[in-house]
């Protein structure tokens, strides 16, 4: 099997900082193998930051990371089939694949069908990987537009004053403040909560926005020393993520 | 709650007059769950980025002004089009957006707002979601 594996735009990304993009990481690469091979089976990553990735014929159907809520976690009691249950498996193989591909190189395993114990995973879509590159890329342009304020792995703490008199809350932002007793990074929001560490990181930000939550780590104030972003003069846009 | 393949979920809104393409869009993360295209002379990925932006500005806007409710939803009037965007809620903290395009020139306005409206109250009753 032959054929282009990642767009041009992705080929072009290079590695930055401390964290790698992660359309050119090795287990993006090694993916792309993979899906090329239209092979089965299971891509383990060692280390704290590992997990593992779940291919049937060169789709992923999974994925696991010590760093993001496990797929059982976001799936709950959902019924295997519902429109909730899809939404929720897909978004967790995201997070997790997303973070798998973030992480510097580590070993890097893949066994066959058998060789492993494999999870319970009825009837979960198969996605190719050029649709798992495209949203991965999407959100990695949304988090570095947040960069500048806050990343999944920023401490952050309720505001004890308000800016307002008062302000409307959604139900998840509530479910949110109420675990702000301590400073804590989304990260940890979203594996305490069962969800996204990229959704959390957003609705984290769009908090701090609202001037809810204020971020207490001094190491994200330095590519943004006014704390203009924070104070709104930075935003959010779904549509800037998809250049 | 029904095992219905994401793709038929939206298969009703497709009758409403005007139909142009329509999908269900994850607010928190912008990201396409479903969707229907009856003509692919509109760039859905955008349409339902901008509509997951004006959701997203329209929340921060009525959290600010303490407005007592989120928003239900959102009509758009292009010259050519109506964009209408209808709030959905799976569960505790989840948001969905619904977003429906329809061609001016053959659609009702007031008649596709209420069929819309409907269509979500249907979906929510059918996966037990908050309507």
């Amino acid at each position: 099997m032959g054929g282009l594996i990642y767009p041009e735009e992705m080929a072009e990304l290079i590695e930055t900082g401390t964290a790698m993009i992660p359309t050119r990481s090795p287990v993006a690469i090694r993916l792309g193998k993979l899906a090329e091979a239209g092979q089965t089976g299971s891509l383990h990553l060692s280390g704290d930051s590992g997990g593992v990735i779940y291919v049937s014929e060169g789709d992923i159907v999974a994925a696991d990371s010590r760093r993001t809520p496990s797929l059982a976690d976001r799936i709950g009691t959902e019924k295997a089939g519902s429109l909730a249950w899809g939404w929720l498996a897909t978004e967790a193989t995201i997070d997790a694949a997303m973070e798998l591909m973030s992480a510097r190189p580590r070993h890097v395993r893949f066994t066959e069908p058998g060789e492993e114990p494999e999870p319970d995973l009825p009837g979960i879509p198969g996605m190719p990987l050029t649709a798992l590159m495209a949203e991965v890329t999407r959100r990695h342009n949304l988090l570095e537009q947040i960069a500048a304020v806050l990343t999944p792995d920023t401490a952050v703490a309720r505001n004890l004053r308000l800016r307002s008199r008062a302000v409307h809350v959604s139900d998840g932002q509530w479910a949110i403040l109420l675990q702000l007793g301590q400073p804590v990074t989304p990260r940890a929001l979203a594996l305490g909560l069962g969800q996204s560490v990229f959704g959390m990181t957003i609705e984290v930000y769009r908090m701090v926005i609202m001037d809810l939550v204020s971020v207490v780590d001094a190491s994200a104030r330095t590519a943004d020393p006014a704390g203009e972003a924070s104070r709104g003069r930075s935003t959010l846009s779904f549509i800037r993520a998809l250049a | 709650m029904s095992a219905l393949p994401a793709e038929l979920i939206l298969d009703p809104v497709r009758q409403i007059d005007g139909f142009v393409h329509a999908c269900l869009v994850d607010t928190t993360s912008g990201m396409i769950l479903s969707s229907l295209e009856e003509q692919d002379d509109m760039r859905l990925p955008v349409a339902a980025a901008g509509a997951a932006d004006v959701v997203s500005v329209l929340s921060l806007m009525t959290g600010e002004l303490a407005a007592d409710g989120d928003v239900e939803d959102v009509i758009v009037t292009l010259e050519s089009h109506y964009l209408l965007i209808r709030l959905l809620r799976p569960g505790p903290g989840q948001r969905l957006l619904l977003l429906v395009t329809l061609a001016r020139p053959h659609a009702n306005m007031a008649m596709a707002h209420r069929e819309i409206r409907d269509f979500s109250k249907a979906l929510c009753r059918e996966h037990d979601w908050v309507a």
